[in-house]
């Protein structure tokens, strides 16, 4: 497995190479901003400029978000796996075009620090990429599941008391939603008012309901990447329904979100043995 | 709790199958509790589970589904989409720490009112064996006059 | 003018599908029923093979909709008397039974059936549950009213009682009803009369008469049925105890040259397979013994399903010949049997069933014969094998099991078959307006615009006599209505469905200006087109009416519990008041569509069904990649019954060639399809000189055939005296059949009923029987073998077996895991079996080897089925919409599926289904315009992020995406209104009209309006 520098110099080469020889008109890539030097996204246009790209254990958001500003003009991405998996979630959702992009693929993801997520990834290295970094590992699990098995220990009563906390103190500032690449509607749920799905106040029912139906609204299609874990200004653990959904899709119908680029949504196809877990009797 | 609480359950039923088994357990008088609400919908395959949820959101204690069994579906495969979205939306509200016995989900077919009976009769007794239900916020429900009616267990 | 109406005589699945068909086509149609209530056999049905349908749920919406037909008039309880005149103007005459109650009045509600005595043997439940001498045919009769029996009935007989009188608050019981006899003017006839199942008697050795535990297979299917009498139990009608070891005996009276039904009944082994099946889901440790002499699992998806139930532990098969069959003092069944080795097996069953076939009732071969319709021996009405669907009086069609023992797939293809030929009839007979009764009301409605109104909603509560009023408070729930958001005017009403309280609705409309209607009464699923009709009436768009089932769901099932029946109706009413504020005016829309249709494919399926379109008068588009038309059936020497196939085939061709309407494109391919029902747009390029033809057509049939399997088993296409079925057939054609050749061998399943091409290929059976009683007859001192795994001569093929075997052909059976070894030797071909009695290992030359193989799908499924947006099954053979009821049709609207491309059948077989994929054709041309759902979905292009989810998820590919536009766009003439799209759009842009989420969640939240969230402001808050 490379490191953080190794990554990023190989970075800067193929962004060079790639915006000199004009394969690309534009590189996203991870920057470091002028104040503390904070992880940024960067935009680089000219070969030059691809030498400010870095690649470091904080370069936590998901920059394929970026992707849907930029439909149909010539792109490359720096991709983490978890990123890369999100593109091929908008390939898949057709939301892209794979000729209007290049990516450029993290392999052996050192991961990023503080993102519980990371612990849980099983993929490792980027599952869709034109030019690749650093170095392929095995896909071997990690920590995988950690998280979910201490609530299995857990009661419903003690889960359903363990979500209140949690989204006792969520203000509903949606920066759950603006740091998830899957969340792109035109109109948010939460801002429809035909029907009416939330009630505009910031209770606990509907805060709940909120979250409950964020986690609904992205099954099958959540690649459980945490960065909307990393984005709540209150700590909550937002991921934790979500991650949940990825991992009965995993164990229920076998299904991995984003691992190729023709995969139709888990929602939207169906086998005729498929599992009736849960139903009664 | 109380032994006489009665809970009120947002029964979702396709018309073909489901519905027309409810109508058949009428037909044939098989009696079973007054405890669910149906609200027809075409087929299975037309529930969002976003309504299920909103459904405990409104106050609802419990939910019952039924369609078309698997393979009788009128518009060819709707419930089998459907199965799919109820199993991830059962494991996500039981996750979420709601009781499993709230959420109820079968098949019934066209002919078969009495077992429409007997999966009413089941899921009136899982949803009155874990109470009434408090809301996501676990503050109970006021009904309209303001006066609660139901305690925080 | 309108067209002459049609006969259908007999009201079950063949009946109802020929009537709804005749009515597509526009024409009017009397359908006859014997019994009180339609549904015939398939009614009595638990399950439908090989998918485990539920017979109800499939067979309900299809009676529902042909009772419904504004050209449908049905009679029920009625018979015909009487058929004079000819072909296009027949008076027949019909006698009406009396029922003893006035149809119109009667409410189904059944309180008088509660109330009456007198008890008696319930014949749809096969007398294994006892009814009521007033009655309901079945619990969901069609139409839903009930039926005294005059046999039983005490005031009829005896004049005491009158309790149903008496308990029946609409008065709707006559005593005095006397029987109707009525002519009507018809075109032309179907007879589809269906059949009587053998008595259980029928052979006096298996002890039905003596035994309580041996049932026919029948009674079973009541026993399995979930509303049957035991409530799906299978238990000894003995002593009630549950049955765990269960014995089914094939061909019990089918088969059987000691009687007068011998030949196969074609059903049998596919029906005792599904019992067996669903035996075990309703019993897991069932033990089940299947005795059979051959398993005819010869249709479509059926070798599977045999193969399914053959894997299954506790399912067994056995070959074995029935000796004895006697019961001991705890009336279990003690069956000896021998086996190959003709060991003497013996087994004792808490249950046998007799797998009983299908014969011509007795009165209906009467009455065919007095009205001069030939019969054959068995009393099936005698057709021709390759023009299945015509009796032999003008005019006068038949369908079903009334032609031979069929399933229901044939059935209904035969069905629609004959219903084009009795309607091309009509077509050429066509009358006046005012000379029929039933007026095709076409004049447009215009609605009152209410889109700028206030909401003013009415609710209207009905009694329905004392069948909601007698538990739910009406009173009460009326008076609360009232204060309900957006109510204008609630009113209770003693019974709304009356042509008063219809009337009252409408009144109501006008006078209060009322722009929603929440009608609380009983199921939407009967009632909702009545009261849509009510209040079209008052000018008014009739899906502004919502209505809510307080009786089915409410009344009859909370009969104790009167208060909180009460709640609950109101809780209902709330929900329907809330969900009628959001409904908005809908309309069918109205779609221009080509009246042209394409048929691809020129073999026999194909120019039959193209002929059939043109003789109707559309212009017709026949489509042939080859030179010359005729497809497979050019090399056919004789069709299934022994005559010639190239008079018939050379008569076809002429008609096709010579037909004004029809345009023929041999040596043609298609370059591309376009479009939709009504709308298609094909570019044809011939083969010759790559000219491109441009048509449009509003449907296609796909006709395109199959292919014969191409193999290396047993030196084919390597030794000059292997040869196929089809080649011998040429040969024999030609007369060059070699006079050396003094022994030939048949081998049977080549390529089928294998791994890979699980399927069985149906026809060479009979085939090969046919083809060697031909040799034998003009060769009688030539050698035949067959070797065969299992012999299929279905139906009344069943003669051409005996006849062979008479003739001295050798039938040797062998197993799939021992085939016969082919090696040359010389000039001759050595073929080494093992004898299956014996299992000694035999070697014998032949002088020439015929090998009967597969029938296989066309490689070109896969562009066609892409092209057309149509289904390939995992054989490549084209899948229909649904197995059962819909054999001709697709999914996809206006396309329709014939002949081999479907899967393997016969010439004959081939030619009925040509028919009727041109009879569901005809039912699109023949509408002047398509005419969509009312309830479909739209898109919202705003919302719309063009992901193409929704496209994945529609069966009927009736929602694409757009990406010039970004958005998806609904066809709204196949969308069917599901809503599959709508839940799986996370955007929320699709919306179901009728359905939508905006009157789901009001819905929702009307009915738990009493229960309010405490929403204390919470967020930002560490509680530690």
């Amino acid at each position: 497995m490379k490191n953080y520098d190794q990554i990023t110099e190989e970075i800067r080469k193929i962004a060079k190479k790639i915006l000199n020889d004009k394969t690309v008109d534009k590189v996203i890539g991870f920057g470091l901003g002028t104040i503390n030097q904070e992880i940024t996204p960067l935009f680089i246009s000219k070969a030059e400029g691809a030498k400010k790209l870095v690649f470091n254990k904080n370069s936590h958001m998901s920059l394929a978000k970026y992707l849907l500003n930029y439909k149909n003009e010539d792109v490359a991405i720096v991709a983490k796996p978890c990123d890369s998996r999100a593109i091929n979630t908008y390939l898949s959702e057709k939301i892209i075009n794979r000729n209007d992009i290049k990516v450029i693929g993290i392999q052996g993801c050192p991961g990023i620090e503080g993102n519980t997520a990371c612990l849980e990834c099983e993929v490792r290295n980027a599952v869709i990429s034109d030019y690749d970094v650093g170095e392929k590992i095995s896909k071997k699990k990690t920590n995988q599941l950690k998280e979910e098995k201490d609530f299995d220990s857990l009661s419903p009563e003690e889960r359903f008391k363990y979500f209140r906390n949690e989204f006792e103190r969520c203000t509903r500032c949606y920066a759950c939603r603006e740091a998830c690449y899957v969340c792109y509607c035109k109109e948010c749920f939460t801002e429809s008012n035909q029907p009416e799905w939330l009630n505009k106040s910031v209770s606990l029912n509907e805060n709940f309901t909120y979250h409950l139906m964020r986690a609904m609204h992205m099954a099958g299609r959540c690649v459980n990447c945490g960065a909307c874990e990393l984005a709540c200004p209150e700590g909550i653990d937002v991921r934790a329904l979500a991650a949940k959904m990825y991992n009965t899709a995993t164990e229920i119908f076998d299904y991995k979100v984003g691992m190729d680029q023709k995969q139709k949504t888990l929602l939207a196809e169906y086998d005729v043995h498929d599992s009736e877990k849960g139903f009664m009797e | 709790m109380s032994n006489d609480f009665e809970p009120k359950i947002a029964a979702f039923l396709c018309t073909w199958c489901s519905y027309a088994a409810a109508d058949l357990a009428g037909s044939s008088r098989i009696q079973y509790p007054p405890n669910i609400r149906v609200v027809r919908v075409p087929c299975t395959g037309r529930m969002d589970p976003f309504l299920l949820i909103k459904a405990f959101n409104m106050g609802a204690d419990g939910i019952l589904v039924s369609g078309c069994h698997p393979g009788d579906c009128h518009y060819l495969d709707g419930n089998l989409y459907a199965r799919r979205k109820f199993v991830m939306l059962n494991e996500l509200m039981q996750f979420a720490g709601v009781k499993k016995e709230r959420l109820n989900f079968t098949w019934c077919s066209a002919s078969e009112g009495k077992r429409f009976a007997d999966v009413v009769n089941k899921a009136v007794k899982r949803v009155k064996s874990v109470g009434p239900w408090q809301g996501f916020d676990g503050k109970g429900f006021q009904s309209k006059e303001g006066e609660l009616i139901s305690e925080e267990l | 003018m309108a067209k002459k109406p049609v006969m259908v005589l007999g009201g079950g699945i063949a009946g109802v599908q020929a009537a709804t068909d005749l009515a597509e086509m526009g024409i009017p149609v009397y359908l006859i029923e014997k019994s009180p209530a339609l549904g015939g056999k398939m009614a009595q049905l638990d399950k439908t093979f090989p998918t485990n349908d539920c017979s109800t749920c499939i067979l309900a919406p299809k009676i529902s909709d042909c009772y419904n037909h504004e050209l449908v008039t049905t009679y029920t309880y009625t018979e015909l008397e009487n058929l004079k005149g000819i072909s296009g103007n027949f008076t027949a005459t019909i006698k009406q039974k009396p029922r003893y109650v006035d149809v119109d009045l009667c409410t189904g509600c059944a309180e008088c059936i509660e109330n009456c005595p007198v008890k008696v043997d319930d014949g749809f439940n096969q007398g294994i549950d006892i009814r009521k001498a007033v009655f309901k045919y079945q619990e969901q009769a069609v139409p839903n009213v009930v039926t005294i029996d005059a046999k039983h009935c005490l005031m009829i007989n005896k004049g005491v009682c009158g309790l149903c009188l008496k308990n029946c608050d609409k008065d709707a019981i006559n005593y005095d009803q006397k029987p109707k006899t009525e002519d009507l003017e018809v075109a032309s006839v179907i007879f589809a009369a269906g059949y009587d199942a053998f008595e259980g008697n029928i052979v006096s050795e298996y002890g039905y008469l003596n035994y309580d535990n041996v049932i026919t297979s029948l009674e079973y299917e009541r026993y399995l049925s979930a509303s049957g009498p035991t409530g799906g139990h299978v238990v000894r009608p003995s002593d009630g105890k549950d049955a765990k070891k269960i014995a089914f005996l094939h061909c019990a009276g089918s088969r059987d040259i000691r009687s007068d039904t011998n030949y196969c009944s074609s059903v049998c082994c596919m029906y005792s397979i599904k019992q067996s099946i669903i035996t075990k889901e309703h019993i897991k440790d069932a033990n089940l013994d299947l005795y059979y002499m051959d398993i005819r699992s010869f249709g479509k998806g059926f070798e599977r399903y045999y193969n399914m139930a053959d894997d299954t532990e506790g399912i067994n098969f056995k070959r074995n010949r029935i000796a004895s069959i006697e019961d001991d003092e705890d009336n279990r069944i003690l069956i000896k049997s021998l086996d190959d080795d003709d060991n003497i097996i013996s087994d004792q069953y808490d249950l046998v069933i007799l797998a009983v076939g299908l014969k011509p009732s007795k009165e209906v071969s009467e009455m065919m014969k007095r009205l001069k319709i030939r019969v054959n021996k068995f009393g099936f009405a005698d057709v021709e094998e390759l023009n299945p669907l015509k009796t032999s009086r003008d005019g006068v069609y038949a369908c079903g099991v009334i032609t031979g023992p069929k399933d229901i797939p044939e059935s209904v293809i035969q069905a629609s078959g004959a219903a084009v030929m009795a309607g091309e009839k009509a077509y050429q007979n066509e009358i006046d307006d005012s000379e029929l009764e039933i007026v095709n009301n076409k004049e447009k409605k215009e609605y009152r615009f209410v889109e700028n109104e206030r909401v003013k909603t009415g609710v209207f509560v009905c009694d329905c006599g004392t069948n909601i009023a007698g538990v739910v408070d009406v009173p009460s729930v009326t008076e609360r209505a009232k204060e309900l958001p957006f109510v204008e005017h609630a009113e209770e009403v003693k019974y709304l469905c009356s042509s008063d309280g219809q009337e009252l609705i409408s009144k109501r409309i006008e006078e209060k200006g009322l722009n929603r209607i929440v009608v609380a009464s009983c199921t939407p699923r009967t009632h909702e087109p009545l009261f849509r009709k009510a209040v079209e009436r008052a000018g008014l768009n009739p899906y502004l009416m919502i209505m809510t089932n307080i009786r089915d769901q409410d009344s009859w099932v909370h009969r104790e519990e009167k208060e909180k029946a009460t709640e609950k109706a109101f809780d209902l009413i709330k929900g329907a008041a809330a969900k009628a504020k959001s409904v908005k005016t809908l309309n069918r829309e109205k779609i221009e569509k080509i009246d042209n249709a394409f048929v691809i494919g020129g073999g026999v399926s194909g120019m039959t069904s193209a002929l059939q379109i043109a003789e109707l008068g559309f212009k017709t588009y026949l489509i042939e990649k080859e030179k010359i038309l005729g497809g497979k059936a050019n090399q056919l020497l004789l069709s299934m019954d022994g005559k010639p196939v190239k008079n018939y085939l050379d008569d076809l061709k002429q008609k096709v060639e010579s037909n004004p309407n029809l345009t023929v494109y041999t040596d043609h391919s298609i370059e591309s399809i376009e479009g939709y029902v009504g709308n298609y747009k094909f570019k044809l390029k011939s083969n010759q000189n790559d000219e491109t033809t441009e048509l449009e057509g509003g449907v296609v049939i796909v006709a395109t055939g199959a292919k014969e399997l191409i193999t290396d088993q047993y030196l084919a296409d390597q030794n000059k005296n292997v040869i196929s079925q089809l080649d011998l057939e040429e040969k024999l054609k030609e007369n060059k059949l070699d006079q050396s050749i003094k022994d030939i061998t048949m081998i049977q399943c080549v390529g089928s009923r294998e791994e890979g091409r699980e399927y069985c290929s149906r026809l060479c059976c009979t085939q090969a029987v046919n083809n060697a009683i031909f040799i034998k007859e003009r060769y009688p001192d030539l050698n035949i073998r067959i070797l065969y795994r299992e012999i299929r001569t279905y139906g009344l093929y069943e003669d051409k077996y005996r006849k062979a075997r008479e003739l001295g052909v050798d039938f040797i059976r062998y197993e799939v895991e021992d085939k016969p070894k082919v090696t040359e030797n010389g000039n001759k071909i050595s073929v080494q079996y093992t004898e299956p009695i014996t299992k000694k290992h035999i070697k014998t030359d032949t002088d020439l080897l015929v090998l009967a193989k597969a029938i296989t799908a066309q490689d070109s499924n896969q562009t066609l089925s892409k092209a057309l947006k149509v289904p390939l099954n995992e054989d490549k053979f084209f899948l229909e919409a649904h197995v059962k009821l819909r054999p001709v049709d697709f999914a996809t609207d206006g396309v329709f599926l014939t002949g081999l491309a479907h899967g393997p059948k016969n010439l004959g077989e081939s030619v009925a289904q040509s028919r009727a994929a041109a009879s569901r054709a005809a039912a699109v041309l023949s509408k002047e315009f398509l005419l969509t759902e009312a309830m479909v979905s739209t898109v919202n292009s705003n919302l719309c992020s063009a992901c193409g989810t929704c496209e994945d998820v529609c069966a009927f590919k009736a929602i694409e995406v757009n990406y010039d536009k970004q958005t998806a766009e609904v066809n709204t003439v196949l969308c069917k209104g599901c809503g599959n799209c709508v839940s799986v759009c996370r955007s929320h842009a699709v919306e179901l009209e009728g359905f939508t989420n905006q009157q789901i969640v009001d819905e929702l939240s009307a009915l738990f309006s009493d229960r309010k969230s405490n929403n204390q402001k919470v967020g930002g808050i560490i509680n530690e």
